[in-house]
């Protein structure tokens, strides 16, 4: 959390909070059929992106319910995993941030507030890592 | 009984030692190599058997001890004479002095992001890398790009946290020393340093470079220094008992076989200077 100043910590706080009512919007809007049924596929989260950065293709797919977010860098999987962390000190409240295989230490605030671009910032970082390498099959490695 | 001294303070012929069983280890070919370390922290940062035992948990610091002592026992069975040194990141700041120099770990990586060019770490004929989520086959460092090195006043801060760890005993606890240690909370004294050093050591593989091992080794000294103070009890790990998915006092550290509780008083084994 070395980049993270405590301002931002609360202020992901907040958004956070903010965040569960528009989830619980949302889930409301799925249960009512809107957008769920046989064959049908679900919408993508406006917060997914596909572009060049450095001369490298980066994809990344957010899964909103369970966490499950999934970046490629020039079509190969870079292992992701999400992660709560506590605010403050002595503080039961807790933000959600993304790690990869290749920032395992560093974890980038992700929310759908001031850190929408989380996951995009987590590939940029990784791609930085990589330099002229690639992933190799061990960066999918498996993440609970 | 072994004693663990800081790199600062090594003998060139310690420092050549060390050097010699690493990559005697490295070059071994079955059974618990260099590689099986590096193999087996890629593993256990996942939730094993529904446990975190390495990381993010109450575990970490008891976990990491076995796997330093299961690596020191590796490299004495290559040189009796060998102990692991520690790396005190807040004494020894510098990217080109202990324990970054040209006859113990090596420098920067090229350009501030790239291969490792000097000691005897730099270049895959000398360090092959064989397990990585890169495709790089020569050690890489990027230190200073990211992150920071925790100060004497930081460690202050943490050895003066008197909970080992509070429930829910992961990287959201809000409170307790395991994880102002291991970097979920501030200070954050472990996880800053693998991205000060970068490269491998900011990785899931980060055991490719060695220096992981001196940093983790100072770790390890700071929780001894703690428990120093707290005391060395089972009182003194949190939690007792009774938790699912958490690694208990009583329970078995995988894969090393050995519960929490036998870890906790190292003194017959090694201590520190």
């Amino acid at each position: 959390m070395n980049d993270i100043s405590r301002r931002d910590v609360f202020r992901h706080g907040a958004t956070a909070a903010v965040l569960v009512a528009t989830a619980a919007g949302f889930a409301s809007l799925a249960s009512s059929g809107a957008t769920a049924g046989p064959g049908r596929v679900a919408a993508a989260d406006p917060r997914d992106f596909e572009e060049t950065y450095k001369g490298k293709k980066i994809k990344g797919e957010h899964d909103k319910d369970k966490g499950k977010h999934k970046v490629h860098i020039n079509g190969k999987k870079l292992g992701v995993m999400q992660v709560e962390l506590p605010v403050a000190p002595d503080s039961t409240a807790t933000y959600t941030a993304v790690l990869s295989t290749l920032n395992h230490f560093d974890p980038v605030p992700l929310d759908e507030g001031n850190n929408r671009d989380g996951l995009k910032k987590l590939a940029k970082l990784a791609v930085d890592q990589l330099g002229d390498q690639e992933l190799t099959h061990d960066a999918d490695h498996p993440h609970p | 009984m072994g004693t663990r001294k800081s790199v600062a303070a090594l003998t060139a012929t310690e420092k050549s030692d060390f050097v010699a069983a690493v990559k005697a280890l490295k070059a071994q070919t079955s059974g618990r190599n260099y590689d099986w370390f590096v193999r087996t922290h890629m593993t256990y940062f996942n939730a094993v058997n529904s446990h975190n035992y390495a990381h993010m948990s109450s575990s970490f610091l008891p976990w990491h001890r076995k796997f330093l002592l299961e690596l020191e026992n590796g490299l004495k069975a290559v040189n009796p004479a060998v102990n692991l040194p520690y790396w005190n990141w807040t004494a020894n700041r510098s990217t080109t002095g202990a324990p970054f120099t040209s006859d113990f770990m090596g420098g920067n990586g090229s350009g501030g992001n790239g291969a490792v060019l000097s000691g005897p770490f730099a270049g895959s004929t000398r360090w092959r890398i064989n397990v990585s989520a890169t495709t790089s086959t020569s050690l890489r460092r990027a230190m200073t790009l990211r992150g920071s090195l925790p100060t004497t006043s930081d460690v202050d801060t943490v050895m003066g946290v008197s909970t080992y760890d509070v429930s829910p005993w992961g990287s959201s606890s809000g409170s307790g020393m395991r994880n102002r240690l291991e970097g979920g909370l501030t200070p954050n004294l472990h996880n800053r340093v693998h991205v000060w050093v970068g490269g491998h050591m900011a990785q899931v593989d980060s055991p490719n470079d060695p220096v992981f091992f001196l940093h983790h080794c100072n770790i390890d000294r700071l929780w001894s220094r703690w428990q120093t103070r707290w005391g060395f009890g089972t009182a003194q790990y949190l939690p007792g008992g009774g938790v699912a998915n958490v690694v208990d006092v009583e329970e078995v550290l995988e894969p090393f076989g050995a519960t929490v509780a036998s870890t906790l008083d190292h003194r017959a084994g090694y201590t520190y200077a």
